[in-house]
């Protein structure tokens, strides 16, 4: 059995409302367990509108996501841990319980917590920061320490929202690199969101390309290399045929929602 | 204390230069106004002068009446000042988590926050007469209003991320509220206390002035209506003293508790 299916999903906000918005139309998917699957697609074409939903954060409005063949109500960490963009790290909280306050807010004791949050900061290579507080730390390290977080609930499946989107080219490699290693000996499924076609590629077992707003699953693309990869695969002539590809769609999607968005406001008027 | 610390907040040379530039422009108003009252140009009966403040401050630290009085006061602050800051702290957590609450009854908290709350005086004299428990009321009503908004303001900071995280690690109610909600406040909690004490010892203070028979406001008053001007401005010196000092003790405790902000 897969690990988690998305069965025709649809999900709007403020449904009878006038400002009702279909953000995610009819959308299929299913996640294997330990599969890294990466989703790429216009801005707001409704990615992490699908993400929150496959993590319980959203209600489907219509339709259905089943996480071990059971239904998804609310978010169960344990299963499915989010790593936010923003990294969203307690400033208030040392290095330390920041990486274990995933565990504590799932209900371990302080004990658990702190000694997993010490394994963890460890495994993500920032043993000797527990100490600080999240001020001290660059972007990087601070969004290893969220990935930390996520890490100590064990969970089956990572769900990561443009986790470097806030980082720098070279520190995105870097640390790129360095995950893929953690995540391969972790052996969690990962879904991440990405606007970079090179991560897209270089990080997937599976490419989910999404359409323009109402977001549905344009095409979905299988890259065969095996994983951890080193950097070389970027030099393939694979990796480059697929970015070029990535490319292409994209951009007909942009397109698409750029056309789209002049005809309904050319109505407007 | 790390090197961005030191690169945000101003040199130690500055500081000191600007303590330096206080105490001189003090000492200045000191010597001009002891000046003048010799020569005669300030009427020493009705303005006193610095050496004579002085002078009675000494006697007064001895002086039975002014000790009681001090005491008076201080219960009655302390007193004050933590009914309205506790009362202001619960209200102020319950409007920033209960939006019905909040709309209900916040809009009269700012209302009192808006008048000039000495109209309420007359009438807490009437409700509790000429002792004590007025200058208390009066000081409990203004620390309350004042606590009250400024932890409104502090939940309203604490970031959606936040919470949002909350969400995602399925945290219940309480381990969110100690772990997210109240350290995410607490600038605005701390500023809630600091106002707290200003104005539960300015409410006490000022209806001690103005209608009680007890405290240092009494006292000042008593002796400004003798003509006992040296005592009422050594009185008022001595108040201004503490209220700095606490001041000065609460930031300390206030940036040592949020030291993970710089
Ligand atoms: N809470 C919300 N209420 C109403 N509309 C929302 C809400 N969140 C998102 N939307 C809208 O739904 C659509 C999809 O948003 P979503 O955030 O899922 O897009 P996205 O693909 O993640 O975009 P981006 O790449 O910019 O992060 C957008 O038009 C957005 O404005
Ligand atoms: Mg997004």
């Amino acid at each position: 059995m897969s690990l988690l299916t998305v069965d025709n999903l649809t999900v709007k906000y403020g449904v009878d409302t006038k400002d009702e918005l279909l953000a995610c139309h009819e959308i299929d998917l299913t996640i294997e367990g330990g599969e890294f699957v990466t989703i790429i697609g216009p801005s707001g074409c409704g990615k992490s509108t699908l993400l929150h939903t496959m993590g319980g954060l959203i209600s489907p409005t219509d339709g259905a996501v089943r996480f071990d063949g059971v239904p998804v109500t609310k978010p169960n960490p344990r299963n499915a841990a989010f790593v936010f963009q923003d990294y969203s790290l307690f400033p208030w909280k040392s290095v330390e319980e920041n990486a274990g306050m995933g565990l504590r807010f799932a209900g371990a004791s302080k004990a658990e917590a702190m000694s997993q949050a010490k394994t963890q900061l460890e495994f993500v290579g920032l043993k000797d920061f527990g100490e600080r507080y999240p001020r001290a730390l660059s972007g990087g390290m601070q969004q290893r320490v969220a990935i930390a977080r996520a890490l100590a609930l064990e969970p089956k499946l990572l769900l990561m929202d443009e986790p470097f989107g806030a980082l720098d080219e070279q520190t995105r490699r870097n640390l790129g690199t360095d995950l893929s290693r953690i995540l391969g000996e972790a052996g969690q499924a990962v879904v991440m969101i990405t606007h970079s076609l090179d991560e897209a590629i270089f990080w997937a077992d599976r490419i989910v390309v999404m359409s323009a707003r109402p977001g549905r699953i344009a095409e979905e693309i299988t890259v065969e290399t095996p994983r951890p990869r080193q950097l070389e695969f970027m030099t393939t002539k694979r990796f480059q045929d697929l970015r070029v590809h990535l490319f292409e769609q994209l951009e007909v999607h942009q397109r698409d929602a750029a056309e789209r968005d002049a005809s309904s406001s050319a109505a407007v008027v | 204390m790390s090197s961005t610390t030191a690169a945000r907040t101003e040199p130690r040379s500055v500081a000191r230069a600007a303590l330096w530039l206080r105490a001189a422009f003090v000492l200045a108003v000191l010597v001009l106004w002891e000046v003048l009252a010799e020569v005669g140009v300030v009427d020493e009966e009705f303005a006193s002068r610095p050496s004579a403040v002085f002078q009675a401050l000494g006697h007064l630290a001895v002086d039975s009446q002014a000790l009681g009085a001090a005491g008076e006061t201080m219960a009655a602050f302390l007193t004050a000042f933590a009914i309205g800051t506790g009362a202001g702290i619960v209200t102020g957590v319950v409007f920033g988590l209960n939006r019905l609450l909040r709309d209900a009854y916040f809009p009269i908290v700012m209302v009192l926050m808006v008048v000039p709350k000495s109209v309420f005086l007359p009438l807490l004299v009437l409700f509790f007469g000429l002792g004590a428990t007025a200058g208390i009321a009066f000081g409990v009503l203004l620390a309350f209003v004042h606590v009250t908004v400024n932890v409104v303001a502090g939940l309203d900071l604490v970031e959606q991320k936040f919470y949002d995280v909350g969400r995602a690690y399925g945290a219940r109610p309480t381990r969110l509220f100690l772990d997210v909600i109240l350290p995410g406040a607490a600038p605005g909690i701390f500023a809630g206390i600091w106002h707290g004490i200003r104005n539960g010892f300015v409410g006490v203070v000022i209806a001690q002035l103005f209608v009680s028979t007890n405290g240092i406001g009494y006292l000042v008053r008593l002796y400004s209506n003798n003509f006992q001007i040296d005592n009422a401005m050594a009185l008022t010196l001595a108040m201004a003293a503490l209220v700095i000092l606490t001041g000065s003790l609460w930031s300390r405790l206030e940036s040592h508790l949020t030291r993970w902000r710089d």
